[in-house]
């Protein structure tokens, strides 16, 4: 029987994880079975370019390098998986069917026509913000310009500092979100910011202003600079690029998670208690007018989660309960994705990746009964599964 | 003469009756009995010990009714306590009561039964008392005074048993007795041997069955007998049975000899059934505390488990309970062998999961061979657990806290 103990080390959430071994000298590709001599090479492909990915390597991990993990992932993935990343030393994710659909729409679409709206939906730690930073992955290496907010949850809740906007005397500043997401934004689109230049002049207050034509660059720093400003220069950011794509000079991929929070409620109050309504934010104005699908040249991928939404049920997990009527109506048309738990094939792919690497110690573990254990207390949900190897 | 009264009607003081011949000062009472006893008549109780040491001889004492007080040795704790008579007189008037009961409720006095009786009581004098003896009652004045010995003496105080001074005339006259089935049958085996006969040597089967105990022997007596001589008594048997021709006493040695009753397999395993796909399946019920779960476990599965139409996974989050499901399963090591369909109501969390537990290892005896359906009666799994909720008890807040003691 498995004893939960309490763990001593954390784990990042394991999704899935590609393994792309270099160690491992076999294609991984047409491989279907190799002997046991050589376990490791069922799970792991040696392709690291997510454009390469086919049904093939479906159930098969594979690694970033670190270094575009720093450079694509400042603030996209999940917290057990960044531990985990620093406990292994690498990076792997797991290659999966709803990730290769949205691939697969993402090479075939054709970008003259309106962003197409794309929605990951599924059940409580089943791989939904792994799948979305695949695709993130993918595009980055294809060279779009990336949009990623991490969790749009993180914008209507725990807010400590709410300013009135100068813009609009409705709306309400969040100057810290602001700020932390223009930093992750700058480390993620670094060769962007340089090209792509402004198009209309920005004042920014009395002695601040942002020529027409100078690069993104200075819109960026104006924000981390003038915390005061950084929803604004969000909220120019977002529409400079939108119009960008829209001409043609580059692909914007807006990655959203969480986006349910959008159309939700807040947890957030003004100073006389009444409550904040999300369109009174911001940057959540910002986002939902980014969300819409006006402008092309692009695509907008998007995850619902509930495990930070305020106020819904802990068993909702489709787009209806998760987004209501508003979100509903604001996001249709779209291509729902569900993403499922672990099948068997990708149960026994991340099994044999703990093992590899030595995470699992418990002796029964490495039989097969303590693998059947595994699969029936999991239930094949690979946030089940991750915690429960924890401690093992 | 000796002094009689009849005694009251239950409930009531037993009168102790005063040995004939014994002379002792009368003593006022001072109404201590039921109203019908008259203030002024002073009665006399006595509960005389059996031989009359003198200074206990004086005290006096109430005994109640109940039979519930008098536990097994009750014929032996003294001289008769109710005469012939009364017995008598009792069982006159039980059976006219009950005629009379039988004719208030409109039934067929001649066929009304102790059964009748009692549930006619029940409904003519509803109690709502917990301890059932305390209800009011209805039987025959057998059951309700117990047995004794009668008055050992004549009307000249001349002893009937030849051993009454003895002080256990009972059980001397039993070792007695025992004794000359014994030479009896030496004396058989002697004429046998005499006459170059083969001795019978049928085994007599010792295996089903045990000797009375001592409470059974006093029982039987009708008297105390001590630890000792009821380990003599049963050596004599011993020794009598080991005879070869004991058998031709076997009608007497039977007297002594109870019935074990061999532990009988109670429990029955369903076998499997098939249902429409032709796939075996197999049902199973459990309770824990106050959750009541049936399982139906089908062969040829994937371990997948539906609760209440829920996933397992949605219904119990905690991980504890999952493992209590997977208990049954991965002690027979057919984890994902088998699917399972449950149904749960009652109980918090853990209940469900135990009852669930229990009903799927009910439910998998099935599929299983007897050794190890022993092996997990064994582990437990096929026991109930009988811990509930522990009642609370007035002055106290809980079923052991007790109130916060203030020292002032």
């Amino acid at each position: 029987m498995l004893r939960s103990l309490k763990g001593l080390v954390c784990h990042s959430g394991k999704l899935g994880r590609g393994c792309a071994l270099p160690r491992a000298a076999l294609s991984s590709v047409s491989s279907q079975d190799v002997p046991a001599e050589k376990p490791r090479a069922i799970f792991h492909t040696s392709e690291s370019d997510p454009a390469k990915h086919t049904e093939q390597h479906e159930g098969r991990l594979y690694s970033i390098p670190l270094e575009e993990v720093k450079a694509v992932f400042p603030h996209g993935l999940p917290h057990r998986f960044q531990q985990q990343i620093q406990t292994f030393n690498e990076a792997r994710v797991m290659v999966r069917r709803p990730a290769l659909e949205i691939l697969s729409y993402l090479k075939g679409s054709n970008f003259a026509h309106p962003a197409v709206r794309y929605v990951i939906y599924g059940e409580r730690g089943t791989g939904k913000t792994m799948t979305l930073c695949h695709v993130v992955h993918y595009c980055w290496r294809q060279g779009w310009l990336v949009v990623h907010i991490p969790d749009a949850h993180l914008w209507v809740k725990n807010c400590k500092e709410l300013f009135q906007s100068s813009y609009n005397k409705d709306r309400l500043d969040q100057p810290l979100q602001a700020s932390v997401w223009l930093k992750n934004f700058k480390a993620t689109n670094e060769r962007f910011l340089q090209e792509i230049k402004t198009q209309k002049k920005y004042i920014w207050g009395k002695r601040e202003s942002t020529e027409e034509g100078s690069p993104l660059r200075e819109v960026v720093e104006q924000g981390l600079a003038r915390v005061r400003s950084a929803s604004d220069a969000v909220g120019v950011l977002l529409r400079e690029l939108r119009q960008q794509s829209q001409r043609g000079s580059c692909r914007l991929l807006v990655a959203a998670d969480g986006v349910n929070a959008l159309w939700g409620r807040t947890t957030l109050s003004k100073e006389d208690k009444s409550p904040v309504s999300p369109e009174e934010l911001t940057l959540v104005h910002n986002l939902r007018k980014m969300l819409m699908n006006d402008w092309s040249g692009g695509a907008i991928v998007t995850t619902l989660s509930q495990t930070g939404s305020l106020f819904k049920p802990s068993s909702a997990y489709t787009p209806q309960e998760l987004l209501g009527k508003e979100g509903f109506d604001a996001l249709d048309p779209f291509v729902p994705i569900a993403v499922p738990n672990y099948s068997p094939r990708e149960f026994e792919s991340c099994y044999g990746y703990y093992l590899e690497r030595r995470w699992l110690q418990h002796e029964r573990a490495h039989t097969e009964d303590g693998k059947a254990e595994l699969r029936f207390l999991s239930g094949s949900n690979p946030r089940q599964l991750d915690r429960l190897a924890g401690p093992l | 003469m000796p002094r009689r009264r009849s005694p009251e009607p239950r409930p009531q003081p037993r009168r102790v009756q005063q040995r004939a011949g014994a002379a002792r000062p009368r003593r006022p009472m001072g109404g201590r009995s039921a109203a019908v006893m008259a203030a002024a008549v002073g009665r006399v109780l006595r509960l005389c010990r059996r031989w009359g040491a003198g200074p206990r001889a004086q005290t006096l004492r109430l005994i109640c009714t109940t039979t519930a007080v008098q536990r097994k040795n009750v014929g032996a704790s003294g001289p008769e306590k109710y005469t012939e008579a009364f017995i008598k007189k009792q069982i006159e008037e039980f059976n006219l009561g009950k005629r009379h009961l039988a004719n208030m409720m409109g039934e067929d006095p001649e066929t009304f039964t102790q059964e009748d009786i009692d549930r006619a009581i029940a409904y003519l004098f509803p109690s709502g008392l917990f301890d059932k003896q305390a209800r009011p009652l209805m039987k025959h004045p057998n059951e309700v005074f117990p047995e004794q010995r009668k008055i050992q003496w004549g009307e000249d105080g001349r002893p009937f048993h030849f051993l009454f001074y003895t002080g256990k005339q009972s059980y001397y006259s039993l070792m007695h007795e025992t004794y000359e089935k014994f030479l009896n049958v030496q004396k058989h085996q002697d004429k046998l041997t005499a006459q170059d006969l083969p001795l019978q040597k049928e085994k007599r089967n010792l295996a089903g069955s045990r000797w009375l105990t001592k409470i059974e022997l006093e029982e039987m007596l009708l008297e105390k007998v001590s630890d000792d001589d009821y380990s003599r008594f049963i050596q004599l048997l011993e020794k009598l049975v080991a005879l070869p021709c004991a058998d031709i006493e076997e009608k007497y040695i039977q007297k002594f000899s109870k019935e074990v009753p061999v532990q009988l397999q109670k429990v029955v395993i369903e076998p499997l059934q098939h249902d429409e796909r032709g796939v075996a399946f197999s049902t199973g019920e459990g309770k824990r505390k106050t959750a009541r779960a049936t399982a139906v476990v089908y062969d040829n599965g994937t371990g997948k488990i539906t609760v209440n139409g829920i996933d397992i996974l949605h219904y119990f989050p905690v991980l504890q309970d999952r493992e209590q499901l997977l208990f049954p399963f991965q002690f027979l090591g057919r984890i994902g062998k088998h699917d399972m369909v449950c149904t749960v109501s009652g109980g918090g969390r853990s209940a469900q999961a135990g009852a669930i537990r229990l009903a799927s290892a009910k439910a998998l005896r099935s599929f299983v061979t007897e050794k190890e359906v022993e092996f997990m009666r064994q582990a437990g799994l096929l026991t109930v657990d009988p811990r509930v909720k522990e009642r609370k008890k007035p002055g106290q807040e809980g079923p052991r806290r007790k109130f916060t003691w203030k020292k002032r």
